[in-house]
């Protein structure tokens, strides 16, 4: 299996941790990353699209080609990457209007969109294409006893239209995959909130809806008595384990750690913690890491 | 003096996609994180219904039309798959269009277009990525994607459309 690498903005760049975990749960699994020096930032809804609708597709497609030339599917880590290259994907496939329009664009850089790329993400690999059987095979290192409460995040499950992964009212396979790694994965309200990390890091949502919403996320995964909330998405990451500085000093409640769902798995998978980037996560991960060690 | 609403340009430019008609059931609004927190800044059912009710040119210069994320929670939910977020998205384009925006562009629309990223790769992040093992991670991509993006850029008109060149 080979796929063409989509690192997006925010993961290399203040979540690299993450870049290294998913490199290296995806070698344990024989799984290929092809780096491409020729993809930008994805040119998300709230930067471009909303400002010009046709710039915004056709920088997309532009990443979409690049991939169409090394004749490689698209691995993204990102939850808003994976979703707006997916939904242009499908904009662009399902209008011939549309693909003419930008085609046409595209032709100033030689480049045509024609669609036979996909996208994907690296949960959805995980799932898909490689599947939880082959990963159960893998796992040497079970995390027996690790309350793990799952966050689905918006991007990697809507539009369900688009993406067509999972159920967008009562999704399964974060906690499928959760399982897996020997861990238990523990119902809590928030499991399919929504963090607003994207919205506030791009768009106009300013930082007390951001708070507010993920005080509500911490604390309901707290009453339901998680040892760490796994994301799989830059953005949530970002928000829920910086965010939850902020709030620390007003809030008589202790951090939860956050980890990667790709941090999770490679401990299964018996990586070590420095393999996976595990403590560079803001919230300490240190108890986190002797509890599963005991 | 426009003649046209709002209503009818957006229908247009959304294509198959058309405006459906809303119930204004008001699940959208109940299951949207945004209108959870400030129900009175924003509300996706009462944004529906000024289009529909044609209160359009006002909205164009409304900040409420910018706070949407993007969740596509308000379409999973819709009865009717009114597809909020996108009707949204094209009601900012016609707002920067009129030139009665108060939304600007962040400064990482600028960096993308300049360095292909929304960020600047600090020396500290190449170090810091070094010191784990990662490969480097340039200043910018490749000289030629860049050269695409503001190829693509100059065709499209953007900076033209934000009004950061003469119309």
């Amino acid at each position: 299996m080979e796929y063409a690498f989509f690192r997006g903005c925010l993961a290399p760049i203040r979540e690299y941790g993450y870049e290294l975990s998913v490199r290296n749960i995806l070698r344990t699994l024989n799984v290929q990353l092809v780096d491409v020096e020729d993809f930008s930032c994805c040119a998300p809804a709230c930067l471009f699209y909303s400002f010009d609708f046709t710039t915004g597709v056709a920088l997309t497609a532009r990443n979409l080609c690049v991939a169409e030339e090394k004749e490689l599917d698209i691995l993204t880590m990102c939850s808003s990457c994976f979703s707006n290259l997916s939904k242009t994907r499908k904009l662009l496939t399902e209008s011939p209007e549309l693909k003419q329009q930008v085609n046409e664009i595209l032709s100033t850089i030689d480049k045509e969109f024609v669609g036979n790329t996909e996208v994907k993400h690296v949960v959805t690999v995980l799932f898909d294409d490689i599947g939880v059987n082959k990963i159960k095979e893998a796992v040497t290192n079970p995390l027996k006893g690790i309350r793990a409460a799952a966050f689905y995040g918006c991007h990697l499950i809507r539009p369900h239209d688009v993406i067509k992964f999972d159920d967008s009212e009562l999704p399964y396979t974060l906690d499928k995959l959760i399982e897996v790694t020997g861990a238990e994965s523990i119902y809590y309200k928030e499991k399919v909130g929504c963090c607003i990390g994207c919205g506030a890091f791009f768009g106009g949502v300013g930082e007390q809806v951001a708070s507010r919403l993920l005080l509500k996320i911490v604390k309901s995964a707290k009453k339901a008595k998680a040892d760490c909330i796994v994301v799989t998405c830059p953005f949530c990451a970002f928000q829920l384990d910086l965010g939850q500085f902020g709030i620390a000093e007003n809030e008589e409640t202790e951090a939860v750690p956050i980890l990667y769902y790709t941090d999770l798995l490679g401990l299964a998978l018996g990586l070590q913690p420095d393999e996976l980037g595990v403590t560079l996560h803001r919230v300490d991960v240190t108890p986190l890491l002797e509890k599963i060690k005991s | 003096m426009q003649t046209t609403s709002l209503k009818e340009i957006i229908t247009r430019m959304m294509g198959n996609e058309r405006l459906k008609i809303c119930q204004q059931c008001g699940k959208c609004a109940g299951d949207c994180p945004i209108a959870k927190v400030i129900p009175e800044q924003f509300n996706p059912r009462r944004l529906i219904q000024k289009i529909t009710l044609n209160y359009s040119r006002e909205m164009l210069s409304d900040v409420e039309i910018w706070l949407c994320a993007f969740c596509y929670r308000c379409l999973e939910r819709c009865p009717n798959r009114v597809a909020i977020p996108e009707i949204l998205m094209r009601i900012r384009n016609l707002s920067v269009e009129s030139g009665d925006t108060p939304k600007q562009p962040s400064a990482l629309v600028k960096n993308m277009i300049e360095t292909g990223r929304v960020m600047e790769v600090l020396d500290e992040v190449e170090e810091w990525r070094n010191s784990i093992g990662l490969p480097p991670l340039r200043q910018t991509v490749s000289e030629q994607a860049l050269n695409e993006i503001r190829k693509i850029i100059e065709t499209t008109g953007f900076k033209r459309k934000l009004g950061w060149e003469d119309k």
